[in-house]
Formats: structure tokens, C-alpha cells, sequence
């Protein structure tokens, strides 16, 4: 059995707007991939921001092995900020900050190891252009690089495909499992797409206004009962030719 | 990342580097017009000394020019041309430094408040009867440093309040300059006898005398350069949004305030020294940003470069073109700025 990567153990998080995130309990494995699945509003990012340790909780939340300064954790939020006039070499160069002092600058380390990642996701052609000119596929890949650059062993990413037509979307999905498989990264997503959590997912968390409805692998958890009762619709499973579950919305019954 | 070899690796090092490092022909470019700027300042004025006789002068070879000439040259002229640099450099770092805290294009001393504030502050401590050494540093850079703080933190309190969209921010600068310039109007009519004085001071205008001036801003200059120059990187994660930056391992919630003192200590020690020039901190990092790159990297050293020249030249043209009577060097400013700013305002039209 794989070691702890992050225990959750009854974390709750209270916003302005009240209890956001409500008692959860959710154990991650090295080298898993994590989908947390909700309807809008469910609190999805706000768990992924508190994973990321950028709201408040109360609750336990630890990490594996215990980082304190946060240094093994990269978090990508659902719209990255893209600064006008910003290279993809500047862009992701800032994913070194983490491991320079405060003010000091980037070594010679730090540029050749962008460059390398850079190479890694064939972004090697667009070191110099502006963020601005990108695709959204592009896009994708050079956030996914500058959370790379940061040489995590954990990625937070929140709907990292939301922007993207069906093929990008599965490109990116498929990048982002390779470099799982490659670095043994542990990766914890929120996703809107039904079938791409149980195309991809190790094991996959229902939110439900801040409540987990369900945690476990894709089959156990993406049941139509569960699924219809999260959307609040009915909803249909079926098994694909390939072995996954293909989820739609089951129209017959609405007709 | 282990199969990339030594080679392709040094190909990419190769290709990527030019995206990291400053350019390097446009700093040489930069520093070239500084150094122009510079040389033609010291050979125009209105005393009409040869150019051969004055490079003769700085590198100490024997001139022949006469007792009152060489005065003119390392009392006047010299110290002159440096505040002229050492001012315009320290107005457009702040100017670059309020545009990344801020994250606003478009923020300036000027447009913050800020340097309305130091305005009123400095005619605080002239018309009023405090001993001009109350502090070791004098009072008043000391009072117009407050101002400063008073202005730039009025308008972000006020822009808060008011949204966390750009239009709101400019708005409320603009809302508390007015109120601090007409507290400061209010003053200087209050106190008749020292209008003149204060009105020469608000056009802004580089009067030397000697090198005080220059001795009195050069280590406020350093301290805020070096400040500046040291969080060119936390300025670029600034540009990505507090969660980003932090979760980067910045911090900007330091970062900014530590900014905003130093730039109000910029807008603060120039204005106290020239008055109030307006727009080389809008114009300068402006130029920077559309002509080579947007990173703070390059921002920050190039702009303190290129607004020492531009003010230099800037304080030529005031000298030379009604010659022998001189133009405030703000009317200068503001006429090359004033259209600039406009087109800038035309190309971040989106922005707002």
C-alpha cells in the first residue's frame, strides 16, 4: 500500500458568507489522482484553495512528508491570471519563487530548468511570446508548466480543461496523467466533466454544498442514484466499449 | 527530463535566454541618451562658454576658462544636470512601482495623490514657523513624506471603498488630489507673504543651489532605488493576483506596503527638491513597457535609466528654448506627457 500524501480529517471552512466547507474527511495517496466533483457553488474551489492553504480552516489538514513552508505544493487556480505583455519564459520563471529567498534573483538553476520543462510540454517555440498570444490549449500547458517549474510533488488544480474544446481537453487531460505516471506527482482537480473523472480519476469526491456526499473509486461513487441526486436531474451511467463509465443525462425519463 | 541531452538542453538554454535577460543593445541605448542628455546639458546654458573648454574643465585638463566660468561649470551647471537625472529617475520608479502595487497602468505620484500630498506637506512646513531642523533630515522632506503616505493611502482606502476596478482607484486619486491641492491653495493664499515662493514650487522648476540639492536627495534615491530594484520579481507575481503570488511563495501583502513606502519616499524626496513635475512617473515606465517588455525585471532598472534622461532633456529644452529666460521644466513635461498619456490611455482602453 502507497504511502499518505494528505490526510483531511473533518475540515471545515467558514467565509464571509458562512459555512463554506462543512466537516470533510478525505485521504490522498501518493501518486493518485483526486476529482472532486459538485454542481456549481458546491465549494469545490474554496476546498481547493484551503488544500493550497490560502484560506483558513479549523479542521485537521497535514501533508506527507510534512513540509512546513509549503514548498512541495503547486496550486493552479481555475483563471490563472495572464499578465498583458508577460512572456511564457517570464510566466513560467515566476514558478521558481518558491524555492528563491525573498528578494534574490533566479540562477543560471533556475532558467535551465524552466527551459527544461518548457521542452518537456513542447513549449520550447513559445519561450518568447506574449501570454497573450496563446491559445487556450497553449494556455493550459504553459500554466501547467510554471506549476511543474515549481517541482511539487503535489498539484492543485482547479478545472484545469474548463476553457477547452472536447480534443484539448482530453490532450491536457492525457498530459497531465502522463506527468503523473512520470514524476509519481499527486494531483488533486476539480472537474465539471463526468467523464473524464471516470475516465481519469483514482478516486473521486461528490461535493455537496460544502458536504461530501460520497468519497472512493469512480465505479463505487458515479452511480446514477448518486449522481442524480447531486444534479438534482436524472442521469444515466453506462459502461463504454473501452471498460470506463460514460455518464449522460438519461432524456428518455425527462420525456 | 533526464533523456533531454547536454546539447539540446544548452540549444533551449540558448533559445530562452534572450526571453530572461535585459536587452541589452536598448540599455546601452538608454544609458547612452542619459549620458547625452547629460553632456549637452553641461555645454547649452545661457552663459556662453566654448564646448572644447568645458570637457577640458570635467577632465580636469587645464581650460584657461576664467575663476567665475569654472564656477558656472561645477556649481551651476553640474549639480544641476544631476538633480535633473537623479529627480526624473526617482519620479519614474515610483511611478513603476505604484503601477505593479496597484496593479493599474495607469497610477502615477500624480494621479494618486501622492504627490499632492507631499504638495501640501512641503507648503505645511514652508508657510509655517517649524524650525527647518526639527528632524536630522530636515522637515521639509520629512512633512511632505507624510503627505505622500496620506495621499496615496486615502486613495486606496477611498478606491476600495468605492470597488476594486481601476476606474474607482483613478477616481479617488483624482478626488483626493483635488481636495489636498485646495487645502494647499487655501494655505498659500492664507500666507501671502510666502505665495511666490510656493507658487515657483508647484509649476516644478530644477533651481540649484549648489549641491544641496543633490546631496539631499541622492541617499533617498539610493535606499528607494535599491528597495525597488530588489522586488522587481515580487512585482511581476504581484501581477498574478494575491492567491497566485502566494501560493508561488511571494509575498504581497509585505511587498506592496514595503513598495508603497518607498515609492512615496521617491515622490516625496523629489518633489520636495523640484516641485511638482508632473507625469515623467507615467510616462517613462510607460515607454519601458510598450517598447520592451512588460516584466519588472527590465521595467524597474530601465525606467530609473530613461526617466533620469528624460527629465535631463527635458530641463534642456526648459533652459534653452526662450532662452535666457527659462520655462518651469513642468510646463515641458506635461506637454510631451499630456499627449502621451493620452495615447496610452487609448492603447489600455480595455484596461479601465
Amino acid at each position: 500500500m502507497t504511502a499518505l500524501a494528505i490526510i483531511v480529517h473533518n475540515l471545515s471552512v467558514r467565509l464571509s458568507r458562512g459555512l463554506v466547507i462543512s466537516h470533510i474527511d478525505l485521504c490522498i495517496r501518493i501518486g493518485e489522482l483526486v476529482v472532486i466533483i459538485g454542481p456549481n457553488g458546491a465549494g469545490k474551489s474554496t476546498l481547493l484553495r484551503c488544500l493550497a492553504q490560502l484560506v483558513p480552516h479549523q479542521g485537521e489538514l497535514s501533508y506527507f512528508p510534512d513540509t512546513r513552508k509549503l514548498l512541495n505544493l503547486a496550486y493552479v487556480p481555475q483563471r490563472p491570471m495572464l499578465p498583458t505583455g508577460m512572456t511564457v519564459a517570464e510566466y513560467v520563471l515566476l514558478g521558481r519563487s518558491r524555492h528563491l529567498h525573498w528578494l534574490s534573483a533566479e540562477t543560471y538553476h533556475d532558467r535551465y530548468l524552466v527551459a527544461q520543462t518548457l521542452e518537456q510540454l513542447d513549449l520550447e517555440q513559445h519561450a518568447g511570446y506574449l501570454l497573450e498570444e496563446l491559445s487556450g490549449g497553449e494556455v493550459q500547458r504553459v500554466v501547467l508548466a510554471r506549476a511543474l517549474a515549481q517541482q511539487a510533488s503535489i498539484l492543485v488544480l482547479d478545472e484545469p480543461t474548463s476553457a477547452l474544446d472536447l480534443g484539448h481537453q482530453m490532450q491536457v487531460m492525457q498530459l497531465i496523467d502522463s506527468l503523473r505516471h512520470q514524476y509519481k506527482l499527486t494531483i488533486v482537480m476539480a472537474l465539471h466533466d463526468l467523464n473524464t473523472a471516470a475516465r481519469f480519476a483514482d478516486q473521486v469526491m461528490l461535493l455537496q454544498q460544502g458536504c461530501c456526499m460520497a468519497t472512493g473509486s469512480p465505479d463505487e461513487v458515479l452511480t446514477e442514484a448518486k449522481l442524480s441526486r447531486l444534479y438534482n436531474t436524472p442521469i444515466q451511467v453506462l459502461t463504454g466499449a473501452d471498460g470506463h463509465l460514460v455518464v449522460s443525462l438519461a432524456m428518455a425519463e425527462i420525456s | 527530463m533526464a533523456s533531454i541531452t547536454k546539447s539540446s538542453a544548452d540549444s533551449i538554454q540558448h533559445a530562452t535566454s534572450q526571453a530572461f535577460r535585459l536587452p541589452r543593445f536598448a540599455t546601452l541605448l538608454i544609458a547612452a541618451l542619459l549620458l547625452g542628455c547629460g553632456l549637452a546639458s553641461m555645454l547649452l546654458g545661457a552663459a556662453q562658454i566654448p564646448s572644447i573648454a568645458i570637457i577640458a574643465e570635467l577632465l580636469h585638463i587645464d581650460s584657461g576658462l576664467t575663476k567665475t566660468e569654472v564656477t558656472i561649470i561645477w556649481q551651476w551647471r553640474l549639480p544641476r544636470v544631476l538633480l535633473g537625472m537623479l529627480v526624473g529617475a526617482s519620479l519614474a520608479l515610483a511611478g513603476a512601482a505604484y503601477q505593479g502595487v496597484f496593479r493599474n497602468p495607469l497610477a502615477d505620484p500624480f494621479l494618486l495623490g501622492a504627490a499632492a500630498g507631499a504638495g501640501l506637506g512641503a507648503t505645511l512646513a514652508i508657510v509655517s514657523d517649524i524650525p527647518q531642523d526639527v528632524t536630522p533630515l530636515g522637515t521639509v522632506p520629512v512633512v511632505a513624506f507624510i503627505g505622500a503616505l496620506v495621499g496615496v493611502s486615502l486613495s486606496a482606502a477611498l478606491g476600495r471603498a468605492a470597488g476594486r476596478s481601476t476606474a474607482a482607484l483613478l477616481l479617488a486619486g483624482v478626488a483626493t488630489a483635488a481636495f489636498l491641492t485646495a487645502c494647499q491653495t487655501f494655505l498659500m493664499h492664507h500666507y501671502m507673504t510666502s505665495i511666490q515662493a510656493v507658487y515657483s514650487w508647484i509649476i516644478g522648476r530644477l533651481v540649484t543651489s549648489g549641491w544641496n540639492e543633490v546631496n539631499f536627495i541622492t541617499p533617498y534615491f539610493v535606499v528607494g532605488f535599491g528597495i525597488i530594484l530588489l522586488h522587481r520579481r515580487e512585482l511581476d507575481l504581484l501581477r498574478l493576483g494575491d492567491d497566485e503570488a502566494v501560493s508561488l511563495g511571494g509575498h504581497p501583502r509585505r511587498s506592496r506596503l514595503i513598495l508603497i513606502l518607498a515609492a512615496s519616499l521617491l515622490t516625496a524626496s523629489a518633489v520636495s527638491v523640484s516641485g511638482l513635475i508632473a507625469f515623467v512617473g507615467i510616462v517613462v515606465p510607460h515607454l519601458i513597457r510598450l517598447t520592451l517588455g512588460s516584466s519588472y525585471r527590465i521595467i524597474v532598472p530601465l525606467s530609473a535609466i530613461a526617466g533620469g534622461a528624460f527629465l535631463c532633456l527635458a530641463d534642456l529644452l526648459a533652459r534653452n528654448i526662450l532662452a535666457p529666460a527659462e520655462l518651469p521644466i513642468g510646463v515641458i513635461t506635461a506637454f510631451v506627457g499630456a499627449p502621451f498619456f493620452a495615447l496610452i490611455l487609448r492603447l489600455s482602453r480595455q484596461l479601465l
